[in-house]
C-alpha cells in the first residue's frame, strides 16, 4: 500500500495511551464480574450463557468491523463482550469439559504465538498503529481474543498454584506489570512486545481487583456484588467513551 | 518462498528481556510469600455452616423422596460452593479438593435420571463428613 493511500485510511483501533489502559483495565474487571453474575445469577446455565454471549460478541465484532476507523464506542463495546466471552470460555473448558488450567495456558499461549508469527509473516509487521486494512484488523481482533484467553487461564491458573487471595493475586499482576512499564520507559523494551505483554497481564490484574470488590466477605471480597460492581465499571467505561468521543469530535472539527 | 522464519534481528535479546521483566517481580513476590507465610496458617476452611445447612437440607429432602426439591437445592449449593472456590481453596488447597471431589460425586447421585437411593445417601454423607472436617 502506498504512502498516500496509508494516510488516508485512517487507523481503525486508538491510540494507546494512558485513558486507553484505564478503559481496558475497567472492562477486564467489569467482564469478569458480569460473566459471574450472568453464568451464577441469571440462571440459564454456563453453557447456554456463554453461547448466547458469543453470538452477541460476533455482532460486536461485525460492528466494529464496519466502521472501517477508530469509533470508541464500538471498538470498547467489543472489548468488553470478549472479555466477558474469555471469562466465560475458561470456565467452560475448566468446570465443564475437566481441562486441567495449565492445559489451557499451555494451549493459549502457542495459539497467540502461532497468530503473531502469522500475522507478520503476511503483513511484514506487529505494529498497532497501521490497522488499516481488514486482514490486519482480523489479526488484531484475534490476538486479542487469545490475549484475554491467555491472561484469564494463566492468572487463574497463578491463584491456584500460589493458593493466594483476590488482593495478593491483584499485587503479583500490579508488580508484572510495572516491571514490564519500567522494562519499556528505562532498558529498551520493544514497544510491540511491551503493549502484547501489558496486555495479557492487565487481564488478570482486573480480574482479582473485580472478584475482591464483588465477592462477600465471608469468601475474602469487600461485598459490592456482581450487579453492583458491573454497573460501576459500565458506568464508568461509558463516561471515557463518551469523553473520547466528543473530545476526538472537538479535533476534528476544530 | 523458502520457510524460513523471518522474525525481526532485536526478537531473541527483546523475548529475553521480557522474560526477566516478567521473572523479576515473580520471584521478589514469590519470596516475600514464602516468608511471611505464617507457620500456624489454619489448617480448616473457616465457617462451613452454610454449607452444612445445605447439604443437610438435601439429605432431609432426599430421604423424604422429594427428588425436584432436592435438586433445586443441589444447585443452591453448587452455587455457594463455586463462589466460594477462589477464597476457600487459597486457605487450603487440599481440604477444598477432598470437598469438591465429594460434592462432584454428591450432585452427580442426586442429579442421576433414576436416582440411586444408597449411592444419594452414602454420597451425601460423605460430603457431610468432608465439610465437617474442614469447619474450623
Amino acid at each position: 500500500m502506498s504512502q498516500i493511500a496509508q494516510s488516508i485510511a485512517p487507523n481503525r483501533v486508538p491510540e494507546v495511551t494512558v485513558d486507553f489502559w484505564l478503559i481496558k483495565l475497567m472492562a477486564v474487571t467489569m467482564g469478569e464480574t458480569a460473566a459471574d453474575y450472568l453464568a451464577v445469577n441469571v440462571g440459564l446455565g454456563l453453557t447456554t450463557t456463554s453461547l448466547i454471549m458469543a453470538v452477541v460478541l460476533a455482532a460486536a465484532l461485525a460492528l466494529q468491523f464496519a466502521q472501517k476507523r477508530y469509533v470508541p464506542w464500538a471498538y470498547w463495546l467489543a472489548v468488553v463482550l470478549i472479555s466477558v466471552v474469555g471469562t466465560l470460555v475458561t470456565d467452560n473448558l475448566v468446570d465443564n469439559l475437566g481441562v486441567p488450567l495449565l492445559a489451557t495456558t499451555i494451549a493459549f499461549a502457542i495459539a497467540l504465538a502461532i497468530t503473531f508469527l502469522v500475522w507478520f509473516r503476511s503483513e511484514g509487521t506487529l505494529s498497532i498503529h497501521s490497522i488499516f486494512t481488514g486482514r490486519r484488523e482480523a489479526f488484531y481482533w484475534l490476538a486479542i481474543l487469545f490475549t484475554f484467553a491467555l491472561g484469564t487461564a494463566a492468572g487463574d491458573l497463578v491463584a491456584e498454584q500460589f493458593a493466594l487471595g483476590y488482593f495478593s493475586t491483584g499485587i503479583l499482576f500490579g508488580l508484572i506489570i510495572a516491571s514490564l512499564a519500567i522494562g519499556y520507559f528505562f532498558l529498551g523494551l520493544d514497544p510491540i512486545v511491551g503493549f502484547w505483554l501489558a496486555y495479557i497481564f492487565t487481564r488478570p490484574l482486573g480480574a482479582s481487583f473485580g472478584d475482591l470488590l464483588s465477592q462477600p466477605n465471608a469468601y475474602g471480597g469487600i461485598g459490592l456484588g456482581t450487579v453492583l460492581t458491573s454497573a460501576v465499571f459500565l458506568a464508568a467505561i461509558v463516561l471515557i467513551v463518551a469523553y473520547a468521543t466528543f473530545a476526538s469530535r472537538d479535533t476534528q472539527t476544530s | 518462498m523458502p520457510l524460513s522464519l523471518k522474525v525481526p534481528r532485536r526478537t531473541v535479546p527483546q523475548l529475553l528481556l521480557a522474560l526477566v521483566l516478567i521473572a523479576v517481580p515473580v520471584a521478589g513476590f514469590s519470596t516475600v510469600e514464602v516468608l511471611t507465610a505464617s507457620k500456624d496458617a489454619p489448617v480448616g476452611l473457616g465457617d462451613m455452616q452454610p454449607f452444612l445447612t445445605i447439604v443437610s437440607d438435601i439429605q432431609t429432602l432426599a430421604t423424604g423422596a422429594d427428588l425436584a426439591a432436592a435438586k433445586q437445592r443441589v444447585t443452591d449449593f453448587e452455587s455457594a460452593w463455586d463462589s466460594a472456590e477462589t477464597s476457600l481453596r487459597a486457605k487450603n488447597p487440599e481440604l477444598w479438593t477432598a470437598i469438591d471431589d465429594a460434592a462432584d460425586a454428591a450432585l452427580h447421585a442426586v442429579r442421576a435420571a433414576k436416582p440411586d437411593s444408597e449411592q444419594v445417601s452414602s454420597t451425601l454423607a460423605a460430603l457431610m463428613a468432608a465439610l465437617t472436617s474442614a469447619n474450623a
